[in-house]
């Protein structure tokens, strides 16, 4: 055999074997997603199973599901396991409303029943809504909190520091009670 | 020499293998749905973020087009809804969608997909009810109100505006890789003061340039300047014209005195400047418009009629130099048939 069709041949081989390897890399070696863990934190005295209300938004309105979970008694481990429900709730239903990236990185309650809860700047950053998104984004989560927990009212903070507004149209540097506990009106339409 | 050469070609082949064997694949775009409470939602997953960041959404009457930017293939839950239908054509993905009235569009990541709520006839059909239902007795309504002004009756002349143009600066608003709100809103703020200065009033903006306001800022500065009508134009992801004015609360004596619920006392005016336009941006676009009352800070703290006008999102509409124009002049019009009402 003739070094040319010698090399030809290592070169048909080669593109073979990319291929080859093209698909054991699509439907063997490519790793699944790995679903998130969803055991609660090992936390807190568990003795009883709660319902926690977790309110998420849908089409413009606040809508409700109902979880269990094992009961825990430190408020502030129940306020991060409310929130990390909050999350997989809106997740579950699409709802968008959640910026991309968004963590919880503290969260505090004061002595006078006052939830500070503390994201990172993502909230902010990623946030792509209009006004209602933002209103129901912040209402969602102040109900979702005022409902499950023993608190009088909620405060956001974003990196640590008191922050004005999530989207430019609310402001948020003052407990959340006196804005978002309203209703939306309905809409009304002009017909086309 | 010769056998490195050989290698490296052999490297380069396997590598455009691996490419063509991967591209080779078409989109797997999987299509859901759920309906609750007359809000039919569609959800369209792809594997690549591409096929969602890219796709381009029309919207006409019943009709709802999604086209990707590639060959797919659709792999849809069965429709039990007689209301909804869907068909595959090329690239483009038709929704007909019967009562359709409005749109909202999302574009979510991990996984990739896109979201369309499509609002359906019976829900925005249920008439306007006040914020408050309970009425005062006359004389303790009397008392609610503001009483550093009170709403003029009859016809009322605007020499005075404040454009608010909503965001800018590091706060973007809504965005894409092809537009954000800040822009858009800016040009069409700008053209209206144009507009507004030509019929000789006196215009004033809250911001002027790409520079982030703070909501504060721009209430003082409006508070600041005593306008006859304050407009704040911001931008929505549904395909609808939206105007805000703000709704009724009952207060006490003391409650009104706040600077926080100035508006009380013009919520009329506000409510017949709104309607004034959006039948006019309705007439001129044939685009739906929607009226809805909320508490939003810009408008609830000016002591002046005051209304948000959400400009339909770029998705759907052309935000040409011409169109741009349009609902400038559409707007300018607007307030002078208002006053001549």
């Amino acid at each position: 055999m003739s070094r040319a069709k010698l090399t030809g041949l290592i070169m048909i081989l080669l593109f073979l074997l990319g291929v080859a390897i093209g698909v054991v890399y699509y439907y063997m070696v490519k790793e699944e997603p790995r679903p998130v863990s969803t055991k609660p934190p090992q936390s807190g005295i568990v003795t009883n199973y709660i319902y926690l209300k977790i309110f998420y938004p849908l089409g413009g309105k606040v809508e409700i599901v109902e979880k269990r979970i094992p009961e825990i008694m430190s408020q502030v481990k129940l306020a991060e396991r409310v929130l990390e429900e909050y999350f997989k709730v809106s997740e579950e239903f699409n709802t968008g409303v959640i910026p991309e990236g968004v963590r919880v990185e503290d969260i505090f309650i004061s002595s006078d029943g006052i939830l500070y809860v503390d994201f990172n700047r993502a909230i902010e950053r990623n946030f792509k809504g209009d006004i209602v998104d933002e209103f129901i984004m912040i209402k969602s989560l102040y109900e979702t909190l005022i409902s499950n927990l023993d608190i009088q009212d909620v405060v956001l903070l974003i990196d640590h520091k008191e922050a004005e507004t999530i989207g430019g149209h609310f402001l948020i540097n003052r407990p959340l009670k006196e804005y978002f506990s309203s209703e939306l009106t309905p809409i009304e339409e002009v017909p086309q | 020499m010769k056998k490195g050469l050989v290698v490296f070609f052999g490297f380069f082949l396997m590598l455009q293998g691996l490419c063509a064997f991967s591209s080779a694949k078409a989109e797997e775009i999987q299509l859901r749905y759920s309906l609750k409470d007359n809000t039919l939602r569609i959800v369209l997953q792809a594997q690549t973020d591409r096929y969602i960041s890219k796709a381009k959404v029309y919207s006409t009457y019943s009709l709802v087009k999604v086209e990707f930017p590639g060959e797919f293939t659709l792999l849809p839950e069965k429709v039990n809804y007689d209301r909804f239908e869907y068909n595959k054509k090329g690239k483009n993905l038709y929704l007909n969608i019967k009562d359709l009235r409005w749109v909202k569009l999302l574009r979510l990541k991990s996984p990739p997909r896109l979201v369309i709520d499509a609002y359906l006839k019976s829900l925005v059909e249920k008439p306007v009810k006040p914020a408050v239902p309970e009425k005062k007795p006359p004389e303790e309504q009397e008392k609610a109100l503001p009483p550093q002004k009170k709403a003029q009756p009859g016809r009322l002349k605007i020499k005075t505006l404040v454009i608010d143009p909503g965001h800018g600066g590091r706060n973007l608003g809504i965005y894409t890789s092809h537009y954000s709100e800040k822009s858009i809103v800016l040009r069409v703020a700008r053209t209206l003061r144009y507009l507004l200065r030509k019929q000789r009033r006196r215009v004033y903006m809250t911001r002027t340039s790409d520079r982030y306001v703070s909501i504060i800022r721009r209430i003082m500065y409006i508070r600041k300047r005593h306008p006859d009508l304050m407009i704040s134009i911001h931008m929505t992801t549904s395909n609808n014209f939206v105007i805000y004015t703000e709704p009724t609360i009952q207060l006490s004596r003391e409650e009104s005195l706040l600077f926080r619920h100035s508006q009380q006392g013009f919520i009329k005016d506000s409510e017949k400047i709104a309607r004034a336009i959006g039948d006019a941006l309705l007439q001129r676009f044939n685009v739906g418009v929607l009226y809805r009352k909320m508490d939003i800070p810009v408008i609830s703290y000016t002591e002046a009629p005051a209304l948000i006008i959400e400009l339909p999102g770029a998705e759907f509409f052309d935000y040409t130099r011409k169109n741009i124009h349009d609902i400038a002049d559409t707007i300018s019009k607007a307030i002078v048939s208002y006053e001549q009402s």
